[in-house]
């Protein structure tokens, strides 16, 4: 041992110190694992500050419709999609389907990485390159004329893209293929005008609609543009679009109808046909009828029409009259079915009529190429399928779901087995995914580059709001294609957006501009497309050559089957959206199931009560489901919705309801499908099951919710101001009044603020689609509690659509129903703890934190719309990314309820103080009224005079719900209009 | 009946070790309360969820129980305080049992509102205690005055309840050994029973007993106005206090009955105090509130048609005819018929009688908070979001918990206080002669 030095003595020295000083301070630091690594951003994004949302243009592909979208993006994830207002399709509206793209983007069931069928036949997660060069093997192998793909209707620079793609290989086939598709129309179009297009309905030009079944409002061509055309002309009170709706099964689209006749299922175009031939035979058209035309229309004799049809004199005599009082009337088809001779003749008529009333100013335009005419028709789809083995050996799918989607007529599963190889591009696990040989995950739209050209003229660019979603290992189809073609030796561009730059700068020398190919190109990213319009001025002119022969109609059947498309799910690819499934249909309110529709009488007669499992079975094939009980069906029909009962497509679909597709039959005779009037038995099964409905009642019981009022009463007032509410409540209660004033002034004047909130809903224009409460639950992070709480009536909605079936005629009413944010709250003084208070603008407020969950303010509020946190909700990972940071995520045991989306109102209130004015009118859009495509809802400052909701406050068709009450909401409802041009 | 077989008989109970079927009684009692506090643990962890409520039903089985065990309370300070001040002393045998039910029931009842909270580990929110939250309670909130009148009642029944004690806990102590001996020393806060003591323990009871006659009142009142005071059809009527009131002491006297009967039963001794004569003027108390309660139900079915609201109507006929048509009708003939039995001297006085129709108005009084709490949500204003309601699992457990905790305390009871009120007994013994025995 050596002696120590000064200079060990000194280390040891500040050793020991050190240990002394550093061990409570280790002893302090939290356990390591909760520490999160900060890692500051050292070069920010340019555009991005903290707090700040950007908004992205892109366009929406989940229907053929192609809305324009605006992404919200907070700190570069996507949190709320919502419309663009420049978007001639959307005009800044959208409908629940476009909303739950956003849950497309983040759904936890996306598929993580590629699939590829291994030599043991289970298909298994592999690398990108095992799996492309899997499928570059086999079409290296394959002769190019035996290879063949399925794939939307595709528009833009994808098509062109794809058809060069499948040219260069050497002659792949691309076969468009949309389920909802617009064959009769299209086929009743060329007959008549000599053009296959889809002749647009114009609800500006029409004084009168009759649909034989088109549910415009939900899905047929565009919902979204004709909501907010036909609500216009609807809440227009001196130029009110009459409505008559002609089906068997009352739609979403019907409901609003000022009358509704229900014949047999299937039969509505014979209806159509005898409706043309007695207009003709009238002598009341003005225009010219040609030859062939009149000689067609002879063939439906009045008698045997009426009789089949189950039509009374008098509802056809209603009809005609309409019909020939009309200047301009629109008559439509029928939605669905697929080169159906059937729906063709009903087209025909319909057109006819259309074109013979109107002439040149019939109430259709022509808009050029659509994505509808795209599609193949349903028997060139079908001798596809066939060929499946011989003359296509090699299938590769694009974002469809033969599987599931195509009609069991098509024998899809057996032809698949004799497919070689099945290659497949989709975001999701689907049940075809699951018969692949190889599935390539592929980008969402939200985050990946295209476009879509809904119609000649509106050129849409589709933007990734984000980087893709780093859960799965995705990859841009476009970019896929050009991988695929570099190894197959083909010329590809780089990049499928140099691609889309170059189909652009086409598109930018098509139109004539000259700028610049860059400011052309951010000018297009930043308002979303370029929106010319179709310079088609083509005019209405019939030219019908050879009309098809008019078919004879099938026996009826008792009872008879309607399948009907489902305005939430679509053709089922919306099934994977826990909000579409949450949201419960609009008419039977019936969420997460499949349910089959059946008047209460029928159901009575037949010994079934509601719940009741019923084997359903027509010639193809058989289901179980529950009924439900619906009052807008004609007797012994029974009807089901599309969408529902998946296999294979994730969590929120797999295992719920049953697929009409199986169910759907060909049409008599012709390779064609039949969607309604099908003829099925039912069983009872004995089994029950309790529903997942939301409605409390069917009808008002009498009450005053919803109200209406003849059109002619209203014409007398129009323009005139009623007396303001604070009048009204000055006049009726003089010292109730003066004392809150004087107490208000003098003991609270800080409390005095330039705003109170307001809220006007027309009920006249809502149409009860729902949009409202999909952008709802999206902004303010609103858990789906799905099928099992909603059975006990744990619903989250902060807004929901209740529908009141009259009891007086056909008609539905719906009534959004969120908070009233009333001035005399009566959830206010019951809570013990403050945590709903009054707000100086006149909110009703829910501070979540003080909140001990006693629930006594829901018990007392009389319109409902409180909810409680019955569980903590979780959001499965990366669903929680949609999460808005701007609203807090509640926790089990708390209450909350709608805000006027409070967040909104704060931000635009933040802004209006940097710029030291006032919120501007129209300023502020909370979700509901943003999304609403009818534009029914209108929100604003009830102190401003000038604003719009103050003067709709003081509409002659104001009303306010259980205003008996003195809750003094400051939500005002406008009356329905009822009576409407009698006849 | 001598001054030595009161004091013999009322210790007997305290100064013996019970049986095994005591201990087996205690134990199933534990075992309740053990499934109670599990499937109230069960639900903090979960949520609310876990019961039947939903979105228009947001009380149900909770705040009935709540409000039935306040009810129960009520009796108990009726005999007691205001038979007292009426100087009705056939009374005074059962009265030491009535309060000590009272007592027990509030401090059931009291767990009730701190277990249908959304988050029951913030109950202390509700107290008048600002220290963390900077947040005043509401005073306007009727659950608010709810806590200061159970509270209250808990508290001043509680001093009624030991301040009578005092003399019977002294004589405990004199006749006791060992841990007894101890405890009632403690419990008798030295009593001796000299004049000086007397003269303020009557006066202080006196004064007690006038304190708490109004509460009888007030409390049940108040818990009434949280419906009464909400604008929900079925529970917005001025009937509801004194309705509520009367229903309470109804549910009060027939659970006094429901106890009364088994003990004596179970301890023949007994019959010579809780006599027949005390049971039939129990009866004829119950006769009498069931009356009221089965006016006050044809007043509300009255007012509810004669108001012309079409709302409050439709809740009533709901109530009568819609789901819940089965608790109603229960209510209806528990309550309100078969209690007319006892306009019949015979019925009075027939133990089994009794008993049965004691349990059978428990039975359609908690029935009775369920048809006017459930029913009236159910189906309120907005027929969209109308619901229904069924107790779940977990509300069934914590309800049965509930009662074993009760009894628990009872029990207990039974065995460690003096159940038989000794001095009071005393006071209405005829004064002894010299020919009588004398001791005390």
């Amino acid at each position: 041992m050596g002696e120590i030095t000064r200079r060990d003595f000194l280390k040891i020295l500040g050793a020991g110190s050190a240990a002394a000083v550093g061990l409570p301070l280790v002893a302090c630091k939290p356990p390591r694992s909760k520490v999160e690594k900060v890692v500051s951003q050292l070069i920010p994004a340019e555009d991005v500050v903290p707090g700040i949302p950007q908004w992205y243009a892109t366009t929406c592909q989940e229907c053929p419709a192609h809305c324009g979208l605006l992404v919200k993006v907070r700190e570069g994830r996507i949190i709320k999609v919502e419309g663009n207002p420049d978007h001639p399709v959307s005009r800044g509206r959208h409908c629940m389907r476009g909303e739950a793209a956003l849950q497309g983007l983040y759904n936890p069931d996306r598929l993580p990485s590629p699939l590829l069928r291994n030599p043991d036949g289970q298909l298994v997660a592999v690398e990108w390159d095992q799996a492309l060069q899997a499928l570059i093997e086999t079409l290296k192998q394959t002769p190019p004329d035996k290879i063949a793909w399925l794939t939307p209707p595709l528009t833009g620079a994808m098509e062109s893209f794809l058809r060069q793609w499948s040219e260069a290989l050497g002659g792949v086939r691309i076969v468009p293929y949309e389920p909802f598709s617009q064959d009769a129309l299209l086929s009743a179009s060329e007959a008549l005008f000599g053009t296959r297009e889809i002749p647009w309905p114009d609800f500006e030009k029409a004084d009168l609609v009759v649909s034989f079944g088109a549910d415009f409002l939900e899905t047929w061509l565009s919902p979204v543009e004709f909501t907010r055309m036909y609500a216009q002309r609807r809440g227009d009170a001196r130029h009110r679009l009459h409505h008559i709706q002609v089906e068997a099964r009352l739609s979403l689209t019907g409901s609003k109808a000022d009358r509704w006749i229900a014949p047999r299922p299937g039969t509505e175009p014979w209806l159509a046909g005898l409706l043309l031939r007695e207009m003709i035979e009238s002598g009341t058209l003005s225009h010219p009828i040609p030859q062939t035309l009149r000689a067609w229309a002879q063939q439906f004799d009045r008698s045997a029409v009426l009789s089949f049809t189950g039509v009374s004199e008098a509802e056809f005599e209603h009809l005609k009259k309409a019909v020939s009082e009309a200047k301009r009337p629109l008559i439509l088809g029928g939605n669905l079915g697929a080169g159906d001779p059937i729906q063709v003749t009903g087209w025909i008529a319909a057109l006819a009529l259309t074109a013979l009333k109107g002439g040149e100013q019939a109430p259709l335009q022509w808009r050029g190429r659509s994505s509808w005419d795209r599609a193949v028709s349903f028997e060139t789809l079908a001798k596809f399928v066939e060929g499946w083995g011989e003359e296509t050996e090699v299938l590769l799918v694009y974002d469809r779901n033969p599987l599931y989607a195509f009609p069991s007529i098509l024998q899809a599963d057996e032809a698949r087995k004799r497919l070689k190889f099945m290659a497949v591009f989709t975001p999701y696990p689907n049940e075809t995914a699951e018969a692949a040989d190889v599935v390539f995950p592929i980008r969402q739209f939200l985050e990946d580059w295209g476009d879509a050209e809904p119609y000649e003229g509106v050129y849409s660019i589709q933007q990734p709001g984000m980087q893709p979603v780093p859960h799965f290992q995705s990859q841009a189809f476009g970019d896929l294609l050009i991988q695929l073609g570099q190894q197959l030796g083909i010329s590809v561009p780089e990049t499928f957006v140099e691609y889309l730059r170059t189909h652009w700068q086409k598109i930018q020398k098509k139109v004539g501009d000259s700028r610049p190919f860059d400011e052309f190109w951010r000018e297009v990213l930043q308002k979303g497309g370029l929106f010319k319009g179709s310079d088609a001025t083509k005019s209405i002119q019939l030219q019908p050559k050879q009309l098809p022969e008019v078919p004879q109609p099938d026996p009826p059947s008792t009872p008879a089957l309607v399948v009907y498309p489902s305005l939430r799910l679509y053709d089922g690819r919306m099934a994977n959206r826990p909000w579409i499934q949450e949201v419960p249909d609009p008419l039977n309110k019936v969420s997460w199931q499949s349910v089959l529709e059946v008047h209460p009488d029928d159901a009575r007669a037949w010994n079934l009560k509601e719940g009741d499992v019923v084997r359903l079975t027509t010639s193809r094939g058989s289901v179980e489901l529950p009924i439900r009980t619906y009052p807008r069906i004609r007797r012994g029909v029974v009807a089901l919705a599309t969408g529902q009962g998946h296999t294979a497509f994730g969590r929120y679909a797999t295992g719920k309801g049953v697929n009409a597709f199986v169910l759907i039959e060909a049409q008599n005779g012709t390779s064609s499908l039949k969607w309604t009037g099908i003829s099925v038995q039912l069983e009872k099964t004995g089994r029950r099951v309790h529903l997942a409905h939301t409605d409390g009642a069917e009808t008002l019981e009498g009450r005053k919710v919803a109200q209406t009022i003849p059109l002619g009463v209203y014409l007398e007032h129009e323009g005139e101001l009623e007396p303001t509410y604070e009048e009204e409540f000055e006049k009726e209660f003089p010292a109730t009044a003066a004392f809150y004033r004087e107490y208000h002034k003098e003991k609270f004047p800080e409390h005095e603020s330039p705003y109170h909130w307001g809220l006007v809903v027309d009920t006249e224009k809502c149409v009860g689609c729902a949009a409202c409460v999909v952008a709802c639950m999206a902004e303010n992070n609103i858990p789906t509690v799905g099928e099992k709480l909603i059975v006990q009536g744990r619903e989250m909605f902060w807004i929901r659509i209740e529908r009141y079936f009259d009891e007086q005629s056909h008609t539905v009413h719906f009534i959004p129903m969120m908070c009233q944010q009333c001035d005399n709250a009566p959830c206010e003084p019951v809570c013990p703890v403050f945590a709903t208070v009054h707000s100086a603008d006149g909110l009703n407020e829910q501070v979540y934190n003080r909140c001990v969950g006693t629930r006594y303010c829901s018990n007392n509020c009389p319109y409902k719309v409180r909810r409680f946190n019955w569980y903590t909700f979780k959001f499965p990972e990366p669903l929680n990314w949609q999460l808005n940071p701007d609203v807090t995520v509640r926790e089990k045991g708390v209450m909350e309820k709608c805000t006027f989306c409070i967040q909104r109102i704060k931000y635009a209130k933040d802004r209006a103080k940097d710029e030291q004015r006032l919120v501007r009118d129209g300023e502020i859009q909370p979700a509901c009224v943003q999304a609403c495509p009818a534009e029914a809802l209108v929100f604003g400052n009830t102190k401003d005079p000038e604003s719009r909701v103050a003067k709709l406050f003081r509409n002659p068709r104001r009303y306010r719900v259980l205003e008996h009450l003195n809750t003094r909401p400051s939500v005002t409802y406008l009356k329905r209009f009822t009576e409407v041009n009698e006849v | 009946m001598t001054y030595r077989k009161i004091t013999q008989d009322a210790l007997r109970l305290l100064l013996s070790r019970p049986g095994w079927k005591y201990f087996a009684l205690q134990g199933f009692n534990l075992l309740l309360i053990g499934l109670g506090v599990t499937a109230f643990a069960y639900q903090v962890h979960h949520g609310m969820g876990v019961t039947g409520l939903n979105n228009p039903v947001g009380w149900g089985t909770y705040i009935t129980t709540f409000v039935f065990w306040v009810g129960i309370a009520h009796s108990g300070t009726l005999i007691s305080a205001i038979l007292y001040l009426f100087r009705s002393r056939w009374r005074n045998s059962i009265y030491r049992i009535a309060e000590a039910m009272t007592v027990f029931a509030v401090m059931t009842a009291g767990l009730f509102p701190i277990i249908h909270l959304g988050r029951p580990w913030k109950f202390y929110w509700l107290l008048p205690f600002d220290y963390f939250r900077k947040v005043w309670i509401n005073f306007r909130s009727p659950l608010i005055w709810d806590v200061f009148a159970v509270l209250t009642y808990l508290t001043v029944s509680m001093i009624f309840f030991y301040v009578g004690m005092l003399p019977d806990l002294a004589t405990a102590r004199d006749h006791s050994t060992g841990w007894r001996k101890k405890l009632y020393t403690l419990l008798s806060l030295g009593w001796q029973g000299n004049h000086r003591e007397w003269k303020h323990y009557r006066l202080s009871y006196l004064y007690f007993a006038a304190f708490a006659t109004p509460l009888v009142i007030s409390v049940h009142s108040v818990v009434s106005w949280d419906f009464a005071m909400s604008i929900v059809p079925g529970w917005h009527s001025t009937i509801f206090a004194p309705y509520f009131v009367a229903g309470a002491i109804f549910s009060g006297v027939a659970m006094v009955i429901t106890l009364l009967i088994p003990i004596r039963k179970i301890f023949p001794y007994l019959q010579d105090y809780f006599t027949i004569d005390v049971l039939e003027n129990l009866a004829k108390m119950l006769l009498l509130t069931g009356a009221i309660v089965a006016y006050a139900y044809v007043v509300e079915y009255f007012l509810a048609w004669y108001s012309g609201n079409e709302i409050e109507w439709a809740a009533f006929k709901f109530r009568a005819l819609g789901t819940y048509t089965i608790p109603f009708w229960i209510m209806i003939f528990c309550n309100a018929v078969f209690p007319l039995i006892f306009f019949f001297k015979k019925a009075r006085r027939s133990i089994p009688v009794l008993f049965v129709v004691s349990l059978l108005v428990n039975v359609g009084m908690w029935f009775e908070r369920f048809n006017i709490i459930v029913t009236s949500l159910s189906h309120d204003y907005i027929p969209a979001a109308w619901g229904i309601y069924k107790p779940s699992p977990i509300e069934l457990s914590i309800l049965a918990g509930s009662f074993g905790w009760f009894f628990f305390w009872f029990l207990l009871f039974l065995r460690l206080l003096p159940a038989l009120p000794i001095s009071e007994l005393k006071e209405i013994q005829p004064v002894p002669t010299r020919k009588q025995e004398v001791t005390a």
